[in-house]
């Protein structure tokens, strides 16, 4: 922005002026991420630091500035019961156990998210233990599951959008698992696709005496006349498969010909487009790539399918980056720092008790009924004060239930109006009726919404938008 | 989106534009001409009557009699002429708790471009906490250094100006607040809070005028303003 030299300024603001003086002042909140997955679980403790930026002229803004690591528990196996269910109460066990060693008590957490991953999340009894472990994640702790958001967790987690915000290129991060392979493609540090497979380092493992193979692989393994009865003895077919599965993750990123087979896809492929620039690995195969282990050391083909990746990785020609970390972290570490967002600095409520959760969001007025939701106009942008005020007119039009059972009015958009559409909507209300406006964040149908206790001295709060931006 | 294009999008700034030899190309050049046009165009062009009266606004005027005149004699852009002093008394509201005045400063077309999403929000959201506002106005060849006058003239505790920023070649009707808490004519500089930036292309005028209608109640529960307003 030039100025022109041309005038006698006495007075005169131009937008150089926040560049004057900036007053900064951070607040921390601790988040947890809880990874329930097919083979392991874990916890990684994080704190999260709140900045509000000040500047002369300028309206105060609040965000995420600062991410550390305050604890992280050993990786535990995921403890099942005898039919292979998830074994909620043990979970409950490890995750009291972890907290104690972490000196906190859930009261002490104010972010983050509890996942079932990968095959457990299918486990019929996922929702079961959620609800019990929900006592012990804190105040603000969200229970969440769905493969597109694993994806882009573990991506996060792995580094892989930093990767893309600094080199320019698209990175894949590929997380391996126990069940399942998450592949998460970042553009400019945004995610932009997401995929997961049926492919992982536990699918044929050993129980007892016996070998098991999970479903999706049995098909596979007869469909190529494989044998598999014993890890050690069919060490060779073994080794086949574990290339089989290989190329299959090399074919979806795109870099080999070939289908994936229909019974491996966990929810959908990525979207056709040139294969990625960079790689980075994580999740528990990953750790196995980046040191030698004997092969069988943890009963299962994790060991053999990270030197197939690796091995196929180096004959398709492609860059591996390496972020720093431990590489099966990368999820537990994404749900503990990056599900959470700070709205908009200038938002409006009254009257609301926090946290607010599992709100629906109801993108259509027509649709709102009278359950709580959260109100997301999608198709509102560029406010003015008519155009403010009508959207209040029509929200409170069709809010007609919710105001008979007095269920407070969440209104949630993404145009930076939140506080004048808020101020309207009160002018509205009757007196003291509770409600809350915020603005910044984009959610769209079928998401459910997590919203916390005001931070930055009240004027944001910290969102969880569950479910994705894409995909569905 | 290959590198280059997202460096652009991330600022409106005029970056990666190109060049011929050592020159702009002709369309950034023509570009450049015509944002520096329409500065100097903001600068120097009268907020029309008809825009006036589609605000509601009454008009009064500081002691300069036209634009050169603002612009070479900041002091007689900040102070009225008895007879306008004496209007103000008459036609204004005295002694409101807030009283909000638009300024044409160094850009007319910020006037009509934010005021009409500001005044009926400041109003709303003021009005709403019990909190009387003004009759608005609109002062010609207003520098903010007015408010030093209208504030005691008026007897309102907290005096806000709307008033034209400095045009950019971004932006040629960006406005700024700047609100004060019992202005005199010895304060200092630094008891003004100021809200800049205000247009389509930064903070949506509607949603300034909320956040300013906040600033304002702050004022008067903490009878400060500027540096020793804790917001």
């Amino acid at each position: 922005m030039c100025s022109c030299a041309l005038f006698f300024t006495e007075f005169c603001p131009t937008g150089d002026a926040q560049f004057q003086s900036k007053r900064m002042m951070q607040e921390m909140i601790l988040s947890a991420g809880i990874d329930i997955g097919t083979t392991t679980t874990h916890l990684v403790v994080s704190r999260l630091g709140i900045q509000t930026t000040e500047a002369f002229g300028t309206v105060p803004r609040a965000q995420i500035a600062s991410k550390e690591i305050l604890y992280q528990s050993p990786v535990y196996f995921t403890p099942l019961l005898a039919d292979g269910d998830i074994d909620g109460k043990a979970v409950a066990a490890i995750l009291e156990r972890e907290y104690k060693a972490a000196g906190l008590t859930p009261a002490d957490l104010k972010s983050g998210a509890v996942i079932v991953t990968g095959e457990s999340a299918c486990k019929g009894n996922a929702a079961h233990v959620l609800q019990e472990i929900s006592a012990l994640a804190g105040s603000f702790v969200a229970a969440q599951a769905g493969s597109e958001l694993e994806s882009y967790l573990s991506g996060k987690g792995a580094g892989a959008d930093r990767i893309s915000a600094e080199t320019g290129k698209r990175v894949a991060n590929i997380d391996i698992g126990g069940g399942t392979t998450n592949i998460s493609l970042f553009q400019d540090g945004e995610c932009i696709d997401t995929c997961c497979l049926h492919i992982g380092g536990r699918l044929v493992k050993r129980v007892g005496k016996e070998t098991a193979v999970s479903r999706p692989l049995a098909e596979l393994i007869t469909d190529r006349r494989l044998t598999i009865r014993n890890l050690e003895n069919d060490r060779a077919d073994l080794c086949r498969l574990c290339d089989l599965l290989a190329g299959y993750i090399f074919s979806a990123l795109g870099f080999r010909d070939g289908d994936v087979p229909e019974m491996l896809v966990a929810d959908h492929l990525l979207k056709p487009a040139a294969p990625p620039d960079i790689l980075t690995f994580s999740g528990g195969v990953a750790a196995c790539m980046k040191e030698q282990k004997p092969d069988f050391v943890y009963g299962d083909i994790g060991v053999l399918l990270g030197k197939a990746v690796k091995a196929q990785a180096e004959k398709c020609g492609c860059c591996v980056a390496v972020p720093p970390g431990d590489p099966i972290r990368a999820t537990v570490i994404g749900a503990g720092q990056f599900s959470m967002e700070i709205s908009g600095s200038t938002i409006e409520y009254a009257d609301i008790r926090f946290p607010l959760k599992n709100l629906p969001c109801v993108c259509t007025l027509e649709q709102v009924g009278s359950e709580p939701c959260a109100i997301c106009p999608t198709d509102f942008s560029a406010p003015t004060f008519s155009s403010v005020s009508a959207l209040a007119e029509k929200i409170m039009q069709s809010s007609g239930k919710l105001l008979e059972k007095k269920i407070p009015l969440i209104v949630i958009t993404q145009a930076d109006c939140a506080k004048a559409l808020g101020l309207c909507l009160k002018s509205r209300l009757p007196k003291r009726y509770p409600f809350l406006c915020a603005d910044g964040v984009a959610c769209k149908r079928g998401d459910y919404i997590d919203i916390g206790a005001p931070v930055a001295g009240g004027r944001a709060v910290p969102v969880v938008v569950k479910t994705l931006v894409f995909g569905g | 989106m290959d590198y280059f294009d997202s460096l652009r999008a991330a600022t409106p700034a005029r970056l990666q534009i190109g060049r011929t030899g050592s020159r702009y190309k002709t369309k950034s050049y023509l570009d450049f001409r015509a944002a520096h046009a329409a500065a100097n165009d903001a600068v120097m062009s009268e907020v029309s009557g008809e825009t006036l009266q589609r605000l509601g606004l009454f008009e009064v005027r500081t002691k300069c009699k036209n634009k050169y005149e603002m612009l070479t004699r900041p002091d007689w852009g900040r102070c009225f002429s008895e007879e306008t002093k004496a209007y103000l008394k008459q036609h204004a509201t005295v002694g409101a708790d807030v009283q909000i005045y638009c300024g044409d400063g160094l850009s007319a077309p910020s006037i009509a471009a934010n005021v009409p999403d500001m005044l009926p929000m400041l109003r709303l959201a003021l009005e709403q906490d019990g909190i009387t506002v003004g009759k608005p106005f609109f002062v010609r060849y207003c520098r903010v250094n007015t408010a030093r006058e209208i504030g005691p003239l008026l007897d309102a505790k907290v005096v806000c100006v709307l008033i034209g920023e400095r045009p950019g070649l971004l932006t040629d009707e960006s406005m700024s607040a700047y609100i004060v808490y019992k202005p005199h004519p010895e304060m200092s500089e630094s008891a003004y809070t100021v809200v800049s930036n205000i247009s389509r292309f930064g903070m949506p005028p509607v949603e300034a005028a909320a956040y300013i209608a906040d600033v304002i109640r702050e004022m008067l529960k903490q009878k400060a303003s500027g540096l020793r307003l804790k917001l």
